[in-house]
């Protein structure tokens, strides 16, 4: 109605009718203003939240980000650590014989090379040490032990490494007397701290998985060509289980000087499968003759062959350089000795250990004599070092 | 008007936030440089340890190692042994052989033997310090070095083994 009016006003007045027209517009343009307005405010508070919400999503990603770089970076600072001080106890253990310790470390893969152990990405060298251990150790103790190796000289330290979370069976033939004997023997000669058990070979078919870490089984002069794996075991993972078998050579020689050999195997699916390497010649090998106590004790606790015949290598590495020295030694002592000792230090044998191939050792085919030889050199040498002390002249070695 | 604030307090807080980082990286640096410093003294007691025990030449009776004493007759076998081109006994055996088999034990060191007394005489067991290095740390043990050509009462003299890690 008001319209109307105002219609006919505008009608009879145009002036005022272009009055009213301002004033409507005005009034429409300051509605959608307060529209404008509300809409935009609108819009604000939306955009502030996906604002927020878009800067705590990136502050929280960094925060995420640093926090698992600084895990990462801790872990690595604690592997170096470790590394650092196992190269310590490694060095220690080297100088010092029979020592036996269990040192607390992270429970972190350790892992053992032919040159280098190594934690996470950090990694060290082992240099000449002649360590014996398992390709991997997890375990919060590591048990470290260390034994002298003469042949009949000193040679090198040997350094054993191995944890409680692995078990050792010694299985051995009762019907088998020197089995037995050698079993106890092994048995009383091993670390006490060590995981380790002995089982007759009727007992060890129902040895079974306690939940240890890895099993080692120790075939004692086993009668069988072939190991027959537990049936207890066959569920554990490849890597978790392996073998020795310590077989003996010739009757009546001595099985820790040359007179047995050290096969290695290894779980694939049901079956212990021997362990080989391949040789510079192109064959494969997977026994080792035993040359002395103290490599076959190292054949307990490396449960890799190449990492067994690696350590053994730089061991025979030293000898022969050490053999080198003492015969130069002898030399000379030859120079100024008196008339009752000449004889000591001309036939010294120590040529024979400089000149010895390791190659030879794997290789009884090629080489058969190698170890009977080194032996029976080494027998000669103890002999003549023994004469020189019944004699009152200055020892070989 | 809203907006600008919160944008103004986020440029505060990554301001504080990179200066905390700043101070942060310049601090685990430092620990970082002492922990490599640590660790090169650790080296340098390995290496003076190892050499003192080393049946190369350590004095031996029987096969009985006698500790802190070096065996004059195998230091002089060992010094033309080790030497760099010294010649061997065959393939695999002494001169540069023997001298890269020791450096895997000895790397970036100098390990000499002293005799100080009655006479004065030089031993170098090993040397391959580097031309250029950063720091060295010098370890001296003192020790006996024992001539078994001479007669018991004079047999033994004194001796310092240095043993100079560089890095």
């Amino acid at each position: 109605m008001e319209t109307d009016a105002s219609e006919a006003t505008a009608v009879s007045f145009p002036m005022i009718a272009s009055l009213l027209q301002i004033t409507r517009s005005v009034r429409l343009l300051s509605v959608s203003r307060e529209d404008t307005k509300r809409t935009k405010a609108q819009v604000d508070v939306h955009f502030n939240w996906i604002f927020v919400l878009i800067i705590g999503a990136v502050i929280l990603t960094f925060f995420l980000f640093v926090i698992s770089r600084q895990k990462a970076v801790s872990d690595q600072r604690l592997a170096a650590d470790v590394l650092a001080d196992m190269e310590l106890i490694l060095t220690g253990q080297g100088i010092s014989v029979g020592r036996e310790d269990t040192v607390a470390i992270p429970e972190l893969p350790l892992q053992f090379t032919c040159d280098d152990y190594g934690m996470l990405t950090m990694t060290r060298r082992i240099g000449n040490a002649v360590l014996f251990a398992p390709s991997s150790v997890e375990s919060e103790r590591l048990l470290t032990w260390t034994q002298e190796w003469d042949i009949p000289f000193k040679v090198s330290n040997l350094v054993y490494l191995t944890s409680p979370d692995i078990r050792y069976y010694l299985i051995y033939d009762p019907a088998d007397d020197m089995a037995t004997q050698f079993a106890k023997e092994l048995n009383s000669s091993l670390p006490e701290r060590m995981n380790k058990r002995m089982k007759s070979i009727r007992e060890a078919i129902t040895i079974t998985d306690e939940g240890d870490d890895r099993v080692r089984l120790v075939y004692i002069f086993p009668a069988e060509e072939r190991l027959t794996l537990p049936a207890g075991l066959r569920n554990l993972n490849d890597k978790a289980v392996s073998a020795l078998a310590i077989r003996k050579d010739l009757a009546g020689a001595d099985a820790y000087r040359g007179g047995a050999s050290l096969g290695f195997y290894k779980k694939r699916g049901d079956q212990l499968e021997q362990d080989t390497i391949a040789t510079p010649r192109g064959d494969r090998v997977g026994v080792y003759p035993s040359l002395g106590k103290g490599p076959l004790y190292g054949a307990v606790f490396a449960d890799d062959f190449g990492l067994y015949e690696c350590s053994m290598r730089k061991a025979i590495r030293r000898m022969k350089l050490i053999a080198m020295i003492h015969n130069q030694r002898a030399n000379t002592l030859l120079t100024l000795a008196s008339p009752r000792c000449v004889t000591y230090y001309s036939i010294a044998p120590f040529t024979s250990f400089a000149l010895l191939n390791p190659d030879d050792l794997t290789n009884r085919i090629r080489a058969p004599g190698a170890v009977s030889e080194l032996f029976s050199t080494a027998e000669i040498l103890e002999n003549l070092n023994r004469n020189t002390i019944r004699a009152s002249c200055t020892t070989l070695y | 008007m809203q907006m600008a604030e919160t944008i103004a307090v986020l440029l505060v807080f990554f301001i504080i936030l990179g200066l905390s980082l700043m101070f942060y990286g310049t601090f685990q640096a430092g620990s970082v440089r002492e922990a490599q410093k640590e660790q090169f003294e650790k080296e340098a007691i390995r290496i003076a340890l190892l050499v003192s025990h080393l049946p190369e030449v350590v004095c031996s009776d029987n096969n009985q190692m006698t500790e802190n004493c070096l065996d004059r007759l195998k230091l002089e076998a060992w010094s033309n042994l080790v030497a760099p081109g010294a010649p061997g006994d065959g393939p695999g055996t002494g001169g540069d052989e023997a001298f890269l088999f020791y450096q895997t034990d000895f790397r970036d060191s100098k390990v000499v033997v002293q005799e100080v007394f009655p006479e004065t005489e030089q031993y170098i067991i090993y040397d391959n310090a580097p031309k250029d290095f950063k720091e060295m740390i010098p370890t001296y043990i003192p020790l006996t070095i024992r001539d078994p050509t001479k007669p018991p009462q004079s047999q033994s003299a004194l001796g310092v083994l240095a043993v100079e890690v560089y890095r």
